[in-house]
């Protein structure tokens, strides 16, 4: 799993413009992305197809990233995941640091989310 | 408030930076961008950018009064009438009851009635998502509906009239009552609510010597009750 190569990404955030720029982003780098717009719509997808990474918000109604993370990994362990938070969530990435290979602060500078994921893919296989 | 604001306002501006900064950068990798997709992508950027507009003209709205500060003798039936007369169709697609108990003889009330609509269209919004949302969670044995109900309690000075709007609903948990008046404070999500249709309503109520309580049930519904003053005002009957 390199970073050159293609990822299959799984993206949930319940904002649609997150979908079409981050979305748009990665799909341009050549990575194979696939949208849901909550975590229960995300943890359906994960059952149903296998991705090399989960790039969540933090934040949604229902399931929320890091429950949606946690409940993902059960069905997919190698499943890399990036958990997007907002602002002064400091409590939230402390509970969240043994479980995720990376965080991303809203607004999301998309030339970020390269080394964002070389990052997590790079520690992965350092492992 | 502050924060408030600035937590709506970031969303919108989150999309038209990324917008732009994808644009960018497509135009800086020589990456293939079409006539209609520039296009569609600048039409997003306006979009976001209009729900800014949006969500400052209700602020100001809320800043500066809630509304038309003119006021005049209004029969609150009648507002009650025209708010259903709006939402009437929504809630017969979606399946839900709407009925309408209206006390005869109603005094008159000093209130601007564009306003007052305003507020009874709010209420009845959340009364249909409500219903609507506590139907979807765990079905009904009948069909689930909202109730409105004007009436008058008191007598010479104190006399007030009511409308109360009664829902089968989701209920609100008790913790989260204190803040449904809140700025920006909503359970709906960011698709659905932007915190400011009770905050607003209470700004009008109040503007016209009034009150807007709200009990609720959790599984069962909620009762949101306006309490207006009587205009001292002889209303012609």
């Amino acid at each position: 799993m390199a970073t050159e190569c293609s990822l299959r990404i799984m993206l949930v955030d319940d904002e649609e413009i997150i979908h079409l720029t981050v979305g748009a982003y990665l799909r341009r780098r050549g990575h194979k992305v696939d949208t849901a717009m909550d975590g229960t719509a995300g943890l359906a997808a994960i059952e149903s197809a296998s991705y090399d990474l989960l790039l969540t918000d933090m934040r949604m109604p229902g399931l929320d990233g890091l429950s949606l993370i946690s409940r993902g990994r059960q069905i997919r362990p190698e499943m890399l995941a990036i958990l997007i938070t907002g602002h002064g969530d400091v409590e939230m990435e402390n509970a969240a640091a043994g479980l995720v290979d990376g965080f991303l602060l809203k607004p999301i500078k998309l030339l970020e989310l390269d080394s964002a994921i070389a990052q997590a893919v790079d520690g992965r296989n350092r492992q | 408030m502050a924060a408030g604001i600035a937590h709506e306002l970031n969303q919108p501006l989150t999309g038209v930076r990324g917008l732009a900064e994808l644009t960018l950068i497509e135009q800086d990798q020589n990456w293939e961008l079409s006539r209609e997709e520039l296009r569609e992508r600048l039409g997003q950027i306006i979009e976001q950018a209009d729900r800014m507009v949006h969500i400052i003209d209700r602020v100001r709205t809320f800043a500066r009064g809630a509304g038309n500060p003119e006021t005049s003798l209004v029969q609150v039936n009648d507002v009650v009438r025209s708010g259903i007369e709006l939402l009437g169709v929504q809630f017969s697609t979606r399946k839900l009851e709407l009925e309408m108990e209206l006390a005869e003889d109603l005094p008159l009330v000093r209130a601007n009635p564009y306003s007052l609509e305003e507020v009874v269209i709010n209420l009845l919004s959340n009364a249909r998502d409500a219903t609507e949302a506590h139907r979807d969670e765990e079905g009904a044995a009948r069909r689930p509906g909202v109730l409105i109900r004007t009436g008058s309690n008191g007598v010479d000075n104190d006399s007030r009239v009511q409308i109360q709007i009664i829902d089968s609903g989701v209920g609100i948990p008790a913790d989260i009552v204190p803040k449904v008046f809140d700025l920006f404070f909503t359970t709906k999500g960011p698709k659905k609510g932007t915190g400011l249709g009770l905050a607003i309503s209470l700004s009008i109520v109040e503007q016209f010597g009034g009150d807007l309580q709200v009990e609720s049930m959790p599984g069962t519904g909620t009762t949101m009750t306006i309490s207006l003053p009587v205009a001292q005002e002889p209303h012609g009957d």
